[in-house]
C-alpha cells in the first residue's frame, strides 16, 4: 500500500493500491478528511477535502 | 394553493388521470412540477448516450449530467414533457402555461462543480458534478401573479445557473422549493407507491422533526421525497402529502387521508 503524507498533521497514511483520484479518506491519527490527488504522471498525494455537499439532480 | 409533483414513471402510467385531477383542482391554484428521468434515459440511449446514475453517501440516486446529457435533459423536460402536459390541459379548456425554471429566471441554481458519491466499490469519492444544480432562489412573486391570472403553471425541472447555463435540478427538490416560496397550503408528491412504507406498513403521519431519523429505514427514491417534504413544511408549507399517483383522481387522496402526511412539529 502506498504511504502518503497527511497535509494536516504530517503523519503518514496508507491508501489502498486500487485507490482512485478523488477518493476520500479519514486519517485515523488526526481525523482529517483527505482527498486523493493523482497527477498526470500517476503520482499520488493527499489534500484536505474541501466541503462538498451531497447534491443531486433528477 | 397546491404544488403537485409527479415523477416520470407515474406520469407515464397515469398521465391523463393526473392531469384531469389537476384540472379539477385548478380553482385552488395549482403549480405542477413534472419529473421524467426515465424518458430522458430513453432518449439518451436512442442518441447513443449511456445514462450514468450515481449514489450519494446517504443513498440518494441521481443522474450524472454531462455537457451532452444536459442538452437531451432540457429537450425532453422543457420541450417534450412540459409541452405535452400543457397541450393536454389547454386542449381541455384549462389555461396552462409550461415554463422551465430558466424562463424569467423562475428557478435559479448554483452549479455543483464537484459532488461526492459512493462508487461501485462502496468507497466515497469526489467527482465532477457536471450540470446539476443546488437551487438558490425561486421567484414566488411571478408564480403568484401567474396563478392570479387563473393559469395552471407547469414547471420543468431545469434551472438557470449563475453563468447562464442550464442545470438539472431534481423534481422533488424543485417542487419543495416552489412550495416554500409560495407558502403553499399543500405540497403533493405523487409516486408509484402508496406512501412511505416502513417494515411493510404505510406510515400515515410524520412530523418534520422525525423525518431525518426515519431516512435510514426508507428506500432509495422515497428518502429524497421525505427530506424534501419535511424541508418544505419547515419553510412554511402547510403540509406535504406523499401518496400514490395511480387511479382515476389521484389528488382526491389529499382529502381522504391516503398516503403519508408530513406536518409541522
Amino acid at each position: 500500500m502506498p504511504e502518503l503524507s497527511c497535509p494536516v498533521c504530517g503523519g503518514t497514511m496508507a491508501v489502498p493500491e486500487d485507490a482512485l483520484a478523488g477518493e476520500l479518506f479519514e486519517h485515523g491519527d488526526c481525523g482529517a478528511q483527505l482527498e486523493l490527488i493523482v497527477d498526470d504522471n500517476g503520482s499520488m498525494s493527499l489534500k484536505m477535502a474541501e466541503e462538498v455537499a451531497e447534491d443531486w439532480g433528477e | 394553493m397546491i404544488v403537485v409533483k409527479a415523477g416520470g414513471r407515474v406520469l407515464e402510467n397515469n398521465m391523463t388521470n393526473i392531469l384531469n385531477s389537476i384540472a379539477a383542482q385548478r380553482g385552488h391554484g395549482v403549480v405542477f412540477v413534472h419529473g421524467g428521468g426515465d424518458v430522458v434515459s430513453r432518449f439518451e440511449k436512442a442518441l447513443g448516450i449511456e445514462p450514468k446514475i450515481v449514489v450519494s453517501p446517504s443513498g440518494i440516486r441521481s443522474r450524472l449530467t454531462d455537457e451532452r446529457e444536459i442538452e437531451v435533459y432540457n429537450m425532453v423536460m422543457s420541450g417534450k414533457l412540459g409541452k405535452e402536459i400543457s397541450a393536454y390541459l389547454n386542449a381541455r379548456g384549462v389555461r396552462a402555461v409550461s415554463l422551465s425554471g430558466v424562463d424569467a429566471g423562475i428557478i435559479r441554481a448554483q452549479r455543483k462543480k464537484r459532488i461526492i458519491i459512493m462508487d461501485e466499490r462502496g468507497r466515497k469519492r469526489i467527482i465532477d458534478g457536471g450540470y446539476t444544480g443546488s437551487i438558490t432562489r425561486v421567484d414566488g412573486e411571478l408564480l403568484t401573479q401567474l396563478l392570479g391570472m387563473g393559469l395552471v403553471v407547469i414547471i420543468s425541472p431545469v434551472a438557470l445557473g449563475e453563468e447562464g447555463e442550464l442545470l438539472n435540478i431534481d423534481g422533488d427538490t424543485a417542487a419543495s422549493a416552489v412550495a416554500a416560496a409560495l407558502k403553499a397550503e399543500t405540497l403533493a408528491l405523487l409516486t408509484d407507491v402508496e406512501g412511505v412504507i416502513i417494515d411493510g406498513q404505510l406510515v400515515k403521519k410524520i412530523r418534520c422533526g422525525e423525518a431525518n431519523a426515519l431516512l435510514e429505514k426508507i428506500g432509495a427514491g422515497m428518502n429524497r421525497k421525505v427530506m424534501m417534504a419535511a424541508k418544505a413544511v419547515e419553510q412554511g408549507v402547510g403540509r406535504a402529502v406523499i401518496c400514490s399517483g395511480e387511479g382515476p383522481d389521484p389528488l382526491s387522496r389529499l382529502e381522504d387521508g391516503s398516503g403519508t402526511e408530513i406536518t409541522p412539529d
